[in-house]
């Protein structure tokens, strides 16, 4: 059995990339769109396929990957999935009781965080196992 | 758990690279284990041990 270490990071690389180019694609077309305009619908699914894409190859990834690799994307995982809910249950709760800003409260901000999580999450446990 | 990888690895005079194709993992993880951050599961234990011709408990030491 060998490892493709190269290889497997240069797809997953590959499909982060097309990801955030048509996501950044998407957001500057809607910004340059009237508010309410229908194409907003079309713009907003442009990145759904890439990110598919992007799901599809960490999954290779981690199908590929051995058992301390596994072990670290789950501990990542773990971090990311449960400071997501932490998250989103304080702003559920805020927004029962106070007016969330929506300049810095809504979807498009705190979507970016989730990621982040997970990123700490992973880089957390690479520090764990001397990675 | 205090492991003798990289002492039988020197013997042997392979690179951490060499154990890892042998038993099917990541250099990376080799490294993690032979530095004692990480216990590998029993099937990458047996794995060791088979490449090493030895017991899986000449290579690891529980410690208790």
């Amino acid at each position: 059995m060998s490892i493709d270490t190269k290889g497997r990071r240069g797809g997953l690389l590959a499909a982060a990339a097309l990801w955030a180019v048509t996501f950044v694609g998407a957001r500057l077309w809607i910004e340059a769109l009237e508010f309410g305009s229908g194409w907003v619908y079309v713009a907003a699914a442009l990145p759904v396929l890439p990110f598919l894409g992007l799901v599809a190859a960490l999954v290779r990834s981690t199908r590929d990957a051995d058992e301390l690799e596994r072990r670290i994307q789950l501990e990542g995982l773990a971090v990311g999935f449960a400071f997501a809910i932490l998250v989103l249950m304080v702003l559920g709760l805020l927004e029962v009781g106070v007016d969330l800003d929506r300049d810095n409260f809504a979807y498009r901000h705190v979507w970016a965080f989730l990621p982040l999580f997970y990123l700490v999450g992973v880089l957390r446990a690479r520090r764990r196992y001397g990675q | 758990m205090k492991n003798r990888l990289r002492v039988l690895r020197a013997e042997r005079e392979w690179t951490q690279q060499d154990l890892a194709e042998r038993v099917g993992v990541s250099r990376q993880t080799i490294h993690s284990i032979e530095s004692g951050r990480y216990d590998p599961s029993l099937p990458l234990a047996f794995g060791l041990a088979r490449v090493f011709d030895l017991a899986i408990e000449e290579i690891f030491d529980p410690g208790d």
